[in-house]
């Protein structure tokens, strides 16, 4: 499942960003050029931040970007994009994020299995390091890839 | 917001009681539902960046840092759970 959704087309690696705004713009991008979502979801995934605050930061350094369904999702996407210098977004303990993933979900169920091997891979401390540091996007394919056929089984209990 | 965040930190929810055997209703709301619903509630578990914004209740609120850290789940909602269950 993730390794369906995160491809060569939706992570990047080694990326600059000012600052969070452009994070979101990165990864919004990367669905964008994906044909996975309107324009108008990658402003939804910026406004989700302006008015609840930095609370997309679940975890040291990693970003979760979302917005709602209706913001313009044609269907279950995610992207990554692993900053080169790591971002502020304004969160008193996660801060900075190095990990921004942005996710798009069609309704609140079909994405489940997708978040939770995210989850697990996350929680690896080895596996969420080696995507920190990862080099290229092969790298970053080949941990998820692993993710994918470990949490599987796991994500359905 | 049901979606990213709040479903991530529901299945972490779920993982943590049903490993501890405790039944347990979770939902994910957004912040004005909760408002409204925090009386039905036998407990909130939520990020600590929006519990202020919960404001005043009588119902345990339990603020998570790490939505991805099991143990920090664990340690956090399962004693407030298991005092609910228990009572």
């Amino acid at each position: 499942m993730l390794a369906d959704l995160l491809t060569e087309r939706t992570v990047r690696v080694g990326v600059e960003a000012r600052d969070w705004q452009e994070v979101v713009d990165i990864a919004g991008r990367l669905l964008l050029e994906d044909g996975s979502i309107e324009p108008s979801y990658i402003d939804a995934m910026r406004e989700v931040i302006q008015s609840l605050g930095p609370y997309v930061v679940i975890a040291p350094g990693v970003a979760l970007l979302h917005g709602r369904p209706q913001h313009g999702v044609k269907r279950i996407c995610m992207s990554l994009v692993v900053l080169k210098t790591p971002v502020k977004f304004g969160h008193p303990e996660n801060d900075p994020v190095t990990l921004a993933f942005a996710l798009g979900g069609v309704d609140e169920r079909s994405h489940l299995d997708a978040l939770a091997q995210l989850a697990t891979l996350l929680s690896d401390e080895d596996a969420a390091s080696r995507l920190r540091s990862a080099q290229t996007v092969e790298e970053v394919l080949e941990i998820i890839r692993s993710f994918d056929h470990a949490a599987g089984s796991d994500a359905t209990t | 917001m049901g979606l990213g965040s709040g479903l991530l930190l529901r299945m972490q929810v779920e993982k943590v009681l049903k490993e501890a055997n405790i039944p347990a209703k979770v939902e994910v709301m957004d912040i004005s539902s909760a408002r409204g619903s925090l009386l039905q509630a036998d407990m909130v578990v939520t990020s600590s960046e929006l519990a202020p914004q919960l404001g005043e209740t009588k119902v345990p609120i339990i603020t998570i840092h790490n939505f991805v850290d099991l143990n920090e789940m664990r340690s956090k909602v399962v004693p407030v759970a298991q005092s609910l269950h228990k009572g």
